[in-house]
């Protein structure tokens, strides 16, 4: 089964382990938005940060949209809002 | 001529070192701004209220072109010469430097400016998240409305 990897920034960290390292990609498609919709239903505190305006989503080290096609072994990089300076 | 110096480092900030490396970027400027942004001790996301150590996360190489994007925002509201911005990853202690930035133009109200934009930016834009720890906690900084409110000031 295809699939793609998941990385987890600073406090969505405490969440790999609930939702693992790696997202089954559905074989007719998957977008990024059914990922975040999957993971929303994981955890509400997950879900909470997943619904903030700032969070941003990057996949192979590019900010993408919300409508990109996951492929396989893509990395798709999970952003909570920022918080440096 | 216009000279960017963008890093992200784990070791101490050499801030005259960066002052240094700005003025001879400079050209013909003839304003330089510097800011330093310093780990406070005080830290309310701690029960007790005093931090030992913040530690930064960053995405390696996005976080750099994000502090990039800021810059090249920034050259295009103002005319600037050099630009310097580090910013410090990993453990640090009260009274390090987080974040060095340094801003040159040919007179000082750009350079002001464009202090107060790129930091401002910074703040809600690059890809760097802070965790405050003492000896009986570890917590995850939330972004301040305030910061928010910031960077959108800029908008027009």
């Amino acid at each position: 089964m295809a699939e793609a990897r998941l990385q987890f920034f600073g406090r969505l960290a405490e969440f790999s382990a609930l939702v693992g390292s790696s997202w089954a990609i559905d074989p007719l498609g998957s977008t990024l938005e059914d990922l975040l919709v999957e993971l929303s239903s994981v955890d509400p505190r997950l879900a909470e940060q997943i619904a903030s305006p700032q969070f941003r989503v990057a996949v192979n080290d590019q900010i993408v949209s919300l409508a990109y096609l996951v492929q396989p072994n893509d990395r798709v990089a999970l952003l909570p809002a920022v918080t440096g300076g | 001529m216009q000279f960017d110096c963008v890093e992200v480092c784990e070791c101490a900030i050499n801030s005259a070192q960066y002052y240094e490396w700005t003025v001879r970027h400079s050209c013909d400027d003839g304003a330089i701004v510097s800011f330093s942004g310093l780990v406070r001790e005080i830290d309310s996301h701690l029960k007790s209220n005093r931090l030992d150590t913040l530690f930064l996360e960053h995405y390696p190489g996005l976080t750099e072109n994000s502090m990039k994007m800021v810059i090249t925002d920034a050259r295009a509201k103002w005319p600037l010469g050099a630009v310097c911005l580090v910013h410090r990853v990993g453990a640090m202690k009260a009274k390090d430097i987080i974040v060095y930035l340094a801003v040159s133009a040919q007179h000082r109200l750009a350079a002001f400016e464009a202090t107060q934009f790129i930091m401002d930016q910074l703040k809600s834009r690059v890809l760097l998240w802070k965790r405050v720890e003492d000896e009986s906690e570890s917590v995850w900084v939330e972004v301040k409305s305030s910061d928010l409110v910031a960077a959108r000031r800029w908008q027009d």
